[in-house]
């Protein structure tokens, strides 16, 4: 079978005619993939941990809104339940550093089952578990939050919260950092985690919780114990909504903004605006060569093959433009992470997203591509040499 | 006892058309091209096909070539009947017999003339050095000088486009050569020097040559004259 490398000769040809016209689309499908790759990166940011989250994990939370409390008492009630394995409790502190644009990821959490759930994710010794586990103004730290502020082991930091007033009557609450760890988990190693204890005075209501977290048996009891949970407690002055922890991630971001939709609408219109302008492209050079393309027929090229050719130079423009833009996009979010670190720390455009981004450019290629493979279906040889 | 009668043993024509018709549409009205032509070329032959414009001679060339189909009659072309062929196989049956001439010599402009002489080769299983060997003997034979093998089409003049363009058409060795008005867009002298290399590869490679033109002079060229009037042949001079 005659490989489409041997007519490279002519492949170059149809990409030379024009060279300004070929660049130009190359830089149009560049700049398509560079958005793509930054949103890609954008939405990893936000939904990466929905991906990591733990599959046999329940999260429950306020059936009325995830800001309403819910009684630190359903927890015991929860883990008393069949085939839940484990339950812990946390509240959102709404915590940030020195500014308000310092946003902390900062839970209280009830530090044994805390500990007892991330036994494998947290690198941490029995002695330091232990020092946590005694002083409640201790602080668990995650590496990439001590690394973006300079924290250090011991250190007294002042969290402020939006929503917690502290007995002192002031928003500021002073925590001692007993110990950085690092993690494989991007998301707990983004994380502040302190003593629900220490927090609970300052709770307007105490003993009340923000959301519970359970763990079940058997993925497969997963829907089944959480519409147990929610019935046990639909008729209580705190109904509750169970969902997976996958789930209450993503809602959770999705109650801030929805980035997936709007990546996804972005995302769109530039693809269909890029696919018309890609493929109009190619129906013109096209058009403009088919005196040439009929000459190549009464050289016994054969449809299949001048569609070929066609469909390789679409590759060539797509990929040469994708995957210059898929590059950029990667040094682009190399440079954002680090000026964002504090903000977006899981910014990052990951394997999968080069490996859709290259499926994209693909299937971009041939259907710009499939105009001008039709207008060569349509080609009478002796009409396109009449033409002249 | 009689004795047998000798046999002449006729050579299979080139080119053979057996009452050939087409028409087109021009709108509502129905033009008849061609109706009920015959008309044969001998291997080794070289004609030229004469009519006003609209009379069919390039219709004639396309149907002899396989672009076209006729609405009725038979052709056939070194003995094989291409009403039978299908599009591909055609298209393969063009690669191997036919080389084509057009006036405007179609080259690509951004490829040399060794890359656009090349291109009818790149569907042959071949070696590149092979390519390059076949590439350089078509492009000597036509007489482009050496040093231009390697200039592209708009470097070149137009009787230099029309070699290369001979160059590409002769590079498979197809044993017919159908050109349309081949010196049509060439002064006088490159025209004759056109024809004299037409000449010279119908002699001496006893290539089959149909030549549509509407230059008289040109026509003086071929072996046999053609004289084709709404279709019809009108007249037949044997040079």
């Amino acid at each position: 079978m005659t490989t489409i490398f041997r007519f490279r000769p002519l492949i170059s040809a149809a990409l030379r005619r024009h060279r300004v016209r070929t660049i130009l689309t190359m830089a149009s499908v560049m700049i398509a993939f560079l958005l793509f790759g930054l949103l890609q990166a954008l939405n990893h940011a936000f939904y990466g941990g929905v991906k990591t989250a733990d599959r046999r994990a329940l999260v429950t939370t306020s059936a009325l809104s995830m800001i309403e409390p819910l009684p630190r008492a359903d927890a015991a009630q929860i883990a008393a339940m069949r085939d839940v394995a484990q339950v812990a409790y946390e509240v959102w502190i709404g915590a940030y550093y020195q500014h308000q644009n310092q946003v902390l990821f900062a839970i209280a959490v009830s530090p044994k089952r805390f500990l007892a759930e991330h036994t494998r994710e947290l690198a941490l010794t029995e002695a330091q578990r232990k020092a946590w586990l005694g002083d409640r103004r201790g602080a668990l730290i995650g590496n990439l939050v001590a690394r973006t502020y300079h924290w250090k082991v011991g250190e007294i930091v002042p969290l402020r919260s939006n929503i917690w007033v502290h007995p002192n009557g002031t928003n500021t609450w002073p925590v001692k950092i007993e110990d950085i760890f690092h993690s494989k988990s991007r998301a707990l190693e983004e994380g502040v985690f302190l003593h629900y204890r220490y927090w609970n005075g300052g709770l307007n209501k105490p003993n009340m919780i923000g959301a519970i977290r359970i763990e079940v048996d058997h993925f497969s009891e997963l829907a089944a114990v959480a519409h147990r949970i929610d019935a046990r407690f639909a008729n209580s002055p705190y109904p509750t909504r169970t969902a997976s922890a996958r789930t209450f991630i993503k809602h959770f971001i999705d109650q801030t903004v929805d980035i997936g939709v709007i990546v996804q609408d972005i995302l769109i219109a530039v693809f269909f605006t890029m696919l018309l302008v890609t493929a109009n492209t190619l129906a013109r050079s096209v058009r403009e060569r088919s005196s040439e393309i009929a000459v190549l027929r009464t050289q016994g090229y054969s449809h299949q093959l001048i569609f070929a050719l066609i469909l390789t130079e679409a590759l060539v423009v797509v990929l040469t433009g994708g995957i210059a833009g898929l590059l950029l996009a990667t040094l682009l979010v190399q440079v954002l992470h680090t000026l964002l670190a504090e903000f977006l720390p899981t910014l990052a455009l990951t394997l999968k997203s080069d490996l859709d981004g290259l499926g994209l450019m693909l299937a971009f290629a041939g259907l710009s591509a499939l105009l001008p493979v039709f207008q060569v279906q349509r080609l009478r040889i002796v009409d396109a040499l009449r033409g002249g | 006892m009689s004795q047998p009668k000798p046999q002449t043993v006729m050579p299979e024509p080139a080119v053979g058309l057996d009452a050939v018709s087409k028409c087109y549409r021009r709108g509502d009205e129905v033009v008849h091209v061609l109706d009920h032509f015959s008309f044969t070329v001998a291997p080794g032959e070289f004609v030229a096909l004469m009519a006003p414009s609209g009379s069919g001679k390039s219709t004639l060339l396309n149907l002899i070539g396989g672009l076209d189909q006729p609405d009725e009659g038979h052709i056939e072309v070194a003995g094989t009947d291409l009403g039978e062929l299908g599009e591909s196989a055609r298209t393969r049956w063009r690669a191997r017999n036919i080389g084509f001439i057009f006036q405007l010599y179609y080259l690509i402009p951004v490829l040399s003339a060794q890359r656009n002489v090349e291109l009818p080769l790149l569907l042959q299983p071949m070696s590149r050095a092979e390519r390059a060997k076949r590439v350089e003997a078509a492009l000597t034979l036509t007489g482009l000088p050496h040093e231009r093998h390697h200039f592209r089409p708009p470097e070149l003049s137009g009787g230099q486009q029309q070699r290369v363009a001979i160059a590409r058409a002769i590079v498979t060795d197809p044993p017919l050569l159908l050109c349309d008005e081949p010196t049509g867009d060439l002064d006088r002298q490159a025209g004759d020097e056109i024809l004299g290399l037409l000449k010279t590869l119908n002699e001496r490679l006893h290539k089959t040559i149909v030549m549509v033109t509407h230059d008289p002079h040109a026509a003086t060229y071929a072996q046999k004259l053609v004289h084709l009037e709404k279709g019809l042949v009108g007249e037949l001079r044997t040079g």
